[in-house]
């Protein structure tokens, strides 16, 4: 949480700086919205990149060692979806018989 | 200025998203993010066997002919400990238990959606599935 905290006020930090050229003029209710709206993203993507999302007492395994590859038609009729450990025939039903042989 | 930030907001939720092609079935969207909220807990080859009992699952809901066979069911379960167990603490395995059982739930619940639109035409081709000697070993049917 601290470190979401911490990017946040980073983010805060950087919106600041790149607002400072807009100074010229008044600053208005738009500017004001901007800035929060700026800050929500910003926190949701920091939060999205860090681990502080994981529960207490959830074991976080080392990440895999392969990345998945493409979807892959290993025979007619069949996709195999291998982010989803898949695999779906033409009308769109999983296949329990082809996600057990390629996966 | 308004409509900007709207897109902006819109683009920030859409990459947060699993991407999925229109022409991907539309069970994979519910799929996709079950395996993602499974945050690596599994291993792929686990990852596989808690899909295929779930399917199951759902069929014997849906299918006449179908009927879970509660032995089968805790065997297959049983495949799905962590494989970090001996670096875990007991909460973290209780944990690990229950975020399974979580996402098993996601998984029934994505296929029965799948098949509401044609129960039949899914309950024939667990029919095929149940009859292919390969994939016996994965089978929890009764």
């Amino acid at each position: 949480m601290r470190g979401t905290l911490m990017k946040l006020a980073l983010a805060g930090a950087l919106a600041a700086t790149v607002a400072t050229p807009t100074l010229a003029r008044h600053w208005n209710s738009g500017d004001t919205a901007a800035l929060i709206t700026g800050l929500a993203i910003g926190g949701i993507a920091a939060s999205a990149a860090s681990h502080d999302h994981y529960y207490q007492d959830q074991y976080i395994p080392p990440p895999p060692a392969y990345r998945p590859s493409a979807p892959f038609s290993p025979a007619k009729g069949i996709i195999c979806y291998p982010r989803q450990f898949a695999c779906y025939d033409n009308a769109g039903y999983f296949s329990a018989k082809w996600t057990n042989r390629i996966f | 200025m308004r409509l900007s930030l709207a897109l902006g907001l819109t683009a920030a939720l859409i990459a947060a998203q699993p991407a999925l092609a229109d022409d991907e079935p539309d069970s994979i969207f519910v799929r996709a993010h079950a395996v993602d909220l499974l945050e690596g807990a599994l291993t792929p080859e686990q990852t596989t066997t808690l899909q295929l009992v779930a399917y199951q699952a759902a069929i014997a809901a849906a299918c006449d002919g179908f009927t879970l066979d509660g032995a089968k069911v805790g065997k297959a379960f049983e495949k799905l400990a962590p494989v970090d167990a001996a670096k875990m603490t007991d909460a973290q395995k209780s944990y690990h238990d229950q975020h399974l059982l979580v996402i098993y739930g996601i998984l029934v619940g994505g296929e029965l959606a799948a098949m509401a639109d044609d129960v039949s035409a899914a309950c024939a081709q667990a029919g095929e599935a149940k009859a292919d000697p390969e994939f016996a070993s994965e089978v929890v049917w009764e």
